[in-house]
């Protein structure tokens, strides 16, 4: 039996190839394509005062998102994203820089203790920044016991932007930190050293030089860290209390808090055609390797 | 109605894409035969011989083995087996497992198989070594269990792809010898590809070689490489005097062909030509050179200098330039006292009619 | 030159500070799932905060604590089973795609590739409103199923990926080998192609199965009232206002452990030298 299917597949390698993709196919278009469509199909429906989902056309749900505080949630969306990419890069170009060229034989090493913690839970570690940064916690603790603050001092960490961007940097940093240092690897030693003998001041030399040089390695890990953050929640809505609120949290407000789906919808729906097309603008620039990049 | 053949192509064809990697090739390999497909890369002997092995499909054309057409036959169905280019031995397996692969699918009894591994260890002259695995061989070693794990198997027909392209020239010598000690032991047929000229000749019976997907000519090696038929397998069989000429005059017995340069080159005709000679080829062990103001006594013999020397050991290379300014090169014995010369000294080059072989298009 | 000998200092220490980031918030979760509760006044005052930065002694009380919750038990439980049978399926379906990708041309794989890789980096948040919308669409209440079919799209990418790197790496003349040899493709790949993917698919599992046993975002939104898993407990607990219980720190220091443990195998696998090069 098996050996006259092995025979037959043989015979039509289409449908062995079929087979084999087949499924992985069909649950990629019903769960990552479909949906698209779906958010779309949701976000021109109705709601009506009770609250209940009606099949009529509209696009208020779009026209509402010019209401200012909608539309601020958004554009702080992408000011946060813009401002957690940007730190990622200053504060990853250093580090990649440093490990590519004093890493030794110790390079991959140094690259996989920095990604390490990253695959194990968000949530956890998360967390675990709530605990340093909250008004009693170990941060604060320890400089009022050193004596830098005084005992009856009102900074406060948590509940702010500067705890929502610290831990945004660091729950993003390696989508940034591995195409800088893979484009750094890249880069040829000899050149660098060829811009000094030519009288390249280190400054300049990054400058000049080795920016350009990386760019790729650079461009990849912005779209990498902006894409996902744009959508970030849990961050924003832990570390910055209700202050500090994001599409993402918008999106956990429509769906799960207050059961308004048209609207999530469109939120999603524009949240989606930006990224879709910063990934197009990115693939075109660049070709296809680049998306992958972080994953060589 | 007609003999048995290992292995025949009728108008065989395949295509990837718009390359004609073999086109409409006719092919019949005999049985118990040492054949090799001859050939630069790219000229379709590996995809023939993938097209036996049944691992590529032909376009057009039907393949028989053993007189079965094979079209349709999967090739783990097959009665070929192939020795890869990179020979392809199972890292994670043993050598004697490697050599047990193919039995063990056949569903043979255990002590069977181990008598046949041991058997064909003995063969291959790899005895005590069934515990090993293939990274702690070395290259030649490596090549006979690759063979071993084939022949094992009593396939009517070996397939190599060029097996020995990986090892160095000394090993490389012992292993040809090697194959063709097996191949006559066994009795099987065996078709080798290669791009080796030298190889193909010291170990085949017949030789095909290929250009363009195309067989340009096939017979026994001392045919390919005495009587090129055309240029380009003078060219590949490493003949050194090719030229392009025109015929001057004819008849029954004999050619003269003028060459560009306008030299007057006398030929024999020893077999009936389809078509018209386009130049002739002499091989340079046939090209006499001698000393003194004498002209030799051969139909062909001209006057020129001596261009240049190369000193191979057995033999030096002289190459001498005639008056019209064509070119020829000569093997000369180094032993003998009686013809050392020097560069720019008269020289004549001189060679019988049955040597100069006429090329066609 | 003067500029050049203090730049590698300043860098090296920048290194050490960065290194001291990314694992100093984990390092104090650890360590402060051993301290001792405090005493009763300050929590009375403080009723929101259960413990401060302060040590106060060491103690297992919120591991025991930990231990005796049944709600987080089944959650826990529930966690396991869709990471399993998530990993399962996706490294089925993972190993096949990557397979086909590999040694097949079919119509459209340019366009399956790209729609592949868009999952790795689209924002969990999207991911999880849209797949939430999907289900309700075709009527799929949520619970265990919707979570288990997120966790395998989401899965897929990262197996295929990483098998992927794996095939780069075997030679594939020996697939062609076995069958010359009389296996049939099935054979030829359960017998030759699959001892060598081995290491790849165990490592691509060990991945898979960390990832989707902690995943919180997506999970967040196809969880059903009667379905949790452990990160939405933890979030449920903990809320939205940040008061974190001791307990959270020894449950996060459980799975940090669990988890690293994992990661580490399967990077380990995933460098081990190849056996499939052919020749040495």
């Amino acid at each position: 039996m098996l050996r006259r299917i092995a025979a037959f597949l043989h015979r039509h390698p289409g449908v062995y190839t079929s087979l084999m993709i087949g499924p992985s196919s069909a649950v990629l278009l019903f769960l990552v394509a479909v949906p698209t469509l779906i958010i779309l199909y949701f976000s021109v429906l109705t709601r009506d005062s009770s609250g209940l989902i009606q099949q009529v056309l509209t696009l208020e749900n779009y026209a509402s998102l010019w209401d200012p505080r909608f539309f601020w949630v958004l554009v702080r969306s992408l000011a946060l994203a813009l401002g957690t990419t940007m730190l990622c890069f200053l504060v990853a170009l250093p580090l990649a820089y440093w490990i590519t060229m004093y890493g030794g034989r110790w390079k991959n090493l140094l690259i996989f203790l920095i990604i390490l913690p990253s695959w194990t839970s968000y949530l956890v570690r998360v967390y675990a920044w709530v605990f340093l940064l909250r008004d009693n916690g170990l941060i604060l603790n320890t400089l009022e016991t050193v004596g830098i603050l005084a005992p009856d001092h009102q900074v406060r960490l948590l509940f702010d932007w500067p705890a929502v961007l610290i831990v945004m940097v660091y729950s993003y940093l390696d989508f940034m930190l591995i195409p800088l240092y893979a484009a750094l690897n890249r880069l040829d030693r000899p050149t660098l050293e060829a811009a000094s003998d030519l009288g390249a001041r280190p400054l300049r030399r990054l400058w000049s030089i080795t920016l350009p040089m990386i760019r790729g390695g650079i461009l990849a890990g912005s779209v990498l860290v902006f894409v996902p953050s744009i959508g970030e929640f849990l961050v924003p809505g832990l570390m910055g209390g209700n202050k500090v609120n994001m599409a993402g949290n918008l999106l956990d407000w429509a769906f799960l808090q207050t059961d308004n789906w048209p609207l999530g919808a469109a939120m999603a729906m524009v949240l989606t055609v930006i990224i879709l097309a910063i990934i197009f603008i990115y693939l075109r620039s660049v070709g296809k390797q680049g998306t992958l990049e972080r994953f060589s | 109605m007609t003999a048995t053949y290992s292995v025949e192509f009728k108008s065989v064809s395949k295509f990837f894409g718009d390359v004609k990697a073999v086109n409409r090739v006719d092919l019949q390999v005999h049985k118990g035969e040492f054949f090799s497909l001859l050939g630069p890369s790219g000229c379709g002997k590996t995809t023939s011989l993938r097209m036996i092995g049944g691992l590529e499909h032909p376009t057009e054309g039907d393949v028989f083995i053993n007189n079965i057409c094979v079209n349709n036959v999967p090739p783990y169905e097959r009665d070929s087996s192939i020795v890869f280019q990179n020979l392809a031995l199972f890292p994670h397996m043993t050598v004697a497992q490697n050599i047990a692969f193919g039995l063990k699918l056949k569903k043979m009894p255990r002590d069977q198989i181990k008598a046949k591994v041991s058997e064909m260890l003995g063969l291959v002259q790899l005895s005590g070594m069934e515990k090993r695995r293939p990274d702690q061989l070395s290259g030649g070693q490596q090549q006979r269990v690759a063979v071993a794990r084939s022949l094992v198997l009593q396939p009517e027909v070996l397939l190599l792809d060029e097996p020995l392209a990986a090892l160095d020239r000394k090993l490389r010598k012992e292993m040809q010898i090697e194959l063709r000690r097996i191949q006559r032991d066994v009795g099987i047929t065996f078709i080798y590809v290669t791009h080796d000229q030298k190889e193909a000749l010291s170990m085949s019976d017949r030789i095909a070689v290929m250009k363009d997907g195309i067989i340009v000519q096939l017979g026994p090696p001392e045919q390919i490489y005495e009587q090129p038929r055309t240029r380009f397998v003078a060219d590949f069989m490493g003949a050194s005097n090719v030229f392009d000429a025109s015929i001057n005059q004819q008849n029954d017995e004999h050619f003269t062909m003028k060459t560009q340069q306008g030299l007057d080159v006398l030929a024999k005709i020893g077999k009936t030509l389809e078509s018209d000679p386009i130049g002739f080829s002499v091989r340079p062990e046939a090209v006499r050179m001698v000393v003194g103001n004498e002209k030799p006594s051969l139909e062909n013999a001209y006057q020129g200098k001596v261009a240049s020397l190369v000193y191979l050991g057995d033999v030096t290379e002289v190459e001498i330039e005639l008056q019209g300014g064509d070119c020829f090169v000569a093997f000369v014995n180094t032993t003998s006292q009686s013809t050392k010369v020097e560069e720019g000294q008269a020289v004549w080059v001189a060679w019988s009619a049955q040597d100069s072989n006429l090329l066609l298009a | 030159m003067k500029f050049r000998s203090w730049t590698p200092k300043l860098l090296l220490i920048f290194g050490l500070l960065m290194y001291v980031f990314v694992y100093m918030p984990m390092v104090t979760l650890v360590i402060y799932s051993f301290n001792g509760p405090e005493d009763e006044e300050r929590r009375v005052r403080f009723p929101w905060i259960y413990t401060t930065g302060e040590w106060h002694d060491f103690s297992l009380k919120w591991y025991k604590e930990l231990f005796d919750d049944r709600d987080m038990k089944k959650a826990f439980q529930n966690s396991f089973t869709v990471a399993l049978w998530s990993v399962t399926l996706s490294v089925l379906l993972g190993t096949m795609t990557a397979y086909t990708l590999y040694r097949r041309k079919f119509w459209g794989k340019g366009l399956f590739e790209q729609v592949l890789y868009i999952p790795l980096f689209m924002p969990g948040t999207i991911v999880g409103v849209s797949t939430l919308m999907f289900f309700r669409f075709i009527g799929l209440p949520r619970g265990f199923w919707t979570i288990l079919l997120a966790h395998v799209a989401f899965s897929i990418p990262l197996v295929t990926l990483v098998i992927l790197a794996r095939m780069q790496r075997i030679n594939w003349t020996l697939e062609e080998a076995a069958m010359d040899l009389g296996a049939n493709q099935f054979t030829a790949l359960r017998k030759v192609i699959f001892p060598l993917l081995r290491p790849g698919i165990f490592a691509a599992g060990l991945l898979a199965f960390p990832w989707s046993f902690n995943d919180f975002v997506i999970t967040f939104f196809l969880h059903g009232p009667k379905y949790n898993t452990l990160p939405i407990m933890i979030y449920s607990m903990a809320g939205r206002s940040g008061a974190v219980s001791p307990v959270i720190n020894s449950l996060g220091t459980l799975i940090l452990v669990g988890s690293l443990m994992l990661i580490g195998l399967s990077f380990l696998l995933q460098g081990q030298r190849d056996q499939g090069k052919g020749k040495p």
